[in-house]
């Protein structure tokens, strides 16, 4: 008997490399978080600006002086170098509100988009349509670039809001603020690419959230042990925390392209083993 | 044209050290509705996942429409509709969202023939997948494996959740679409229902196919009940002819279970004289349990 006629999938499933259906899919599926995100993120670096004018340079110095050593460890030795308005400011970007905001997104985009899909068994109807791995890999990765991107952006409107209604002693200097964005943008790359890896290995969200806030906790003791421990501060250039310097880069000394390119270069190629670990295992039924 | 729309050769897989299938060859004709049969755990959606490229096999190859489930595993996707055998959606979308972006997703608009689906199966495609039932999601799934009118269906356990009046209508459309081309492979627990539909089935059990043959065929390989009554000068020959069993007798009235083809109960109607005679054919459930029982003894006595 003559079967139905076979087709071949279209020029843009064949050559495209991004899906672009999955694409708004996935940034749907998570406008959620991301609003919520970029609200924090925005109000957070609004209300930090804008508390700066409240006491005097001088008082705030004192205060990291004499900060005891445990919260210095765990914002490194950077900040003894704030000597300006803009110094000040870049420490928003360092403080643990806005790396446990980054991180959470990374992890909770990674996971969700591609283990969380194998959880809940909705890959199998997006992998059945003519749609490669591949393609489903760097079009995930490019939704949570966007997203990262997205609040990166919405911790700078926070500092422009601020600066747009404080009169601050010394000029603010927005530019470098903007780096130390970029830098921290690299910082996110790194920590979503590990937490996409993971995630393509895994059947189980809860594993692949596991194996990410692990790997996180653990870069973030070998950057804090790394102030204490001189063994540890010979292999803490290891961890992404190492290439991020946003005091360094607002004091206007530290150019960081290196370590945006380094950590840029890191993600890619994580990404990359992702996307071939991904198209090569086996999707179970669970 | 193809004439075979899947085959596979030495399909393998095995999860580590634990098996999956074992050398699974089949040949589904185009155009026909392909049943295959196996309790849980036989290795049925091992076999579908092989299929769609979800899983590698260990060993072993797979066509479907003449493409190579590996190698060309984008033209397999194009030409196939797929329905899980636990299906589950995103459950913030209504049934109309779900359609529209698998049917972007394929590239294609298939909203028009889903629409088409959905009147048909009695669906309404507005309300979200959250507070829909089982049977609705099945439904819906049913809509979203065949809106692209594919060259090849491959369902798991489509009737489940289904209603009896509804199951009919699924057969109707899986009926209606082997009629113009289309090939449904059926994977199912349930005997009577791929009796009722397919025109060939497959037995797997243990990751190994036991049997793989037109259903019609299939029957004739099973026991067959027979009664005869006895012309009154007449007696059944002893011992019987290999192949049949007694089972019951009363005066001229006797039972048979005939074994194999019907050749042997002609040799034996050629030696005798009957008044009434009357063979119930077997069921689709024999032959199954047949074979299964057949491959638990041979088990028994290896292990004897």
């Amino acid at each position: 008997m003559n079967g139905k006629p076979l087709r071949r999938p279209n020029l843009m499933a064949r050559v495209s490399p991004i899906s672009w259906p999955l694409l708004v899919r996935t940034l749907k599926d998570y406008q959620g978080i991301l609003l919520l995100g970029l609200g924090l993120s925005v109000g957070w670096h609004w209300l930090y600006v804008s508390l700066i004018p409240k006491y005097k340079l001088r008082y705030r110095l004192h205060i990291i002086d004499n900060l005891p050593q445990f919260f210095k460890a765990m914002i490194g030795d950077d900040i003894l170098q704030i000597t300006t308005t803009t110094g000040l400011g870049s420490f928003a970007y360092l403080h643990p509100i806005s790396l446990a905001l980054l991180l959470a997104l990374a992890v909770w985009i990674a996971s969700g988009a591609i283990a969380g899909q194998i959880d809940r068994g909705t890959v199998d109807l997006v992998l059945a349509t003519p749609l490669s791995r591949r393609r489903f890999m760097i079009t995930t990765i490019l939704a949570g670039a966007i997203s990262g991107a997205v609040m990166t952006a919405g911790m700078l409107l926070g500092t422009w809001m601020g600066l747009r209604q404080v009169t601050l002693e010394q000029p603010y200097m927005f530019d470098r603020i903007v780096l130390v964005a970029a830098n921290l943008y690299a910082v996110y790359l790194v920590a979503f690419s590990y937490a996409v890896f993971f995630s393509a290995l895994s059947t189980l969200r809860s594993t692949a959230v596991g194996w990410a806030f692990g790997l996180s906790l653990a870069l973030y003791l070998l950057h804090f042990l790394s102030e204490w421990w001189d063994v540890v501060h010979r292999i803490s250039f290891m961890g992404p925390l190492y290439y991020f310097r946003p005091i360094k880069i607002a004091a206007g000394n530290y150019d960081p392209t290196n370590d945006i390119a380094l950590m840029c270069g890191i993600a890619v190629v994580l990404f990359a083993i992702a996307t071939v670990c991904f198209s090569r295992r086996n999707i179970n039924v669970l | 044209m193809y004439e075979y729309a899947i085959q596979t050769a030495g399909l393998t897989k095995y999860y580590g050290r634990r098996r999956g299938i074992l050398d699974v060859s089949i040949q589904v004709p185009t155009g026909s509705i392909y049943g295959f049969l196996g309790p849980n755990g036989a290795g049925k959606t091992t076999m579908i996942r092989l299929l769609l490229g979800f899983l590698r096999p260990s060993s072993g190859v797979a066509y479907i429409g003449g493409f190579d489930v590996r190698r060309q595993s984008l033209d397999v996707r194009e030409n196939v509709g797929y329905l899980p055998g636990e299906i589950r959606f995103f459950n913030h979308l209504t049934g109309y969202r779900t359609v529209a972006y698998l049917s972007r997703l394929r590239g294609t608009d298939c909203r028009q023939r889903a629409a088409f689906l959905a009147r048909k199966l009695d669906l309404d495609l507005n309300l979200k997948v959250r507070y829909c039932s089982r049977g609705m999601r099945q439904k819906l799934g049913l809509i979203q494996a065949m809106m692209h009118d594919p060259a090849v269906l491959i369902l798991d356990e489509p009737t489940n959740s289904l209603d009896p009046l509804m199951q009919q209508q699924v057969y109707d459309l899986l009926r209606d679409y082997a009629a113009t081309g289309g090939t449904v492979f059926f994977s199912s627990h349930i005997i009577s229902e791929v009796e009722r539909i397919c025109d060939r089935a497959a037995i797997i059990r243990d990751g190994q196919l036991v049997a793989d043959d037109a259903i019609a065929e299939l029957r004739k390989r099973s026991i067959q009940h027979v009664r005869l009554v006895l012309k009154d000068n007449s007696q059944l020959p002893s011992p019987l002819p290999d192949g049949m069993r007694l089972v019951g007798q009363k005066g001229q009235d006797v039972y048979l279970i005939v074994e194999g083809s019907a050749e042997i109960l002609q040799r034996l109607l050629r030696s005798i004289e009957v008044d009434y005679i009357s063979i119930e054919p077997p069921s689709l459930e024999e032959v199954f349990l047949r074979f299964y029982r057949k491959v638990e003894t041979e088990d028994e006595r290896q292990t004897a």
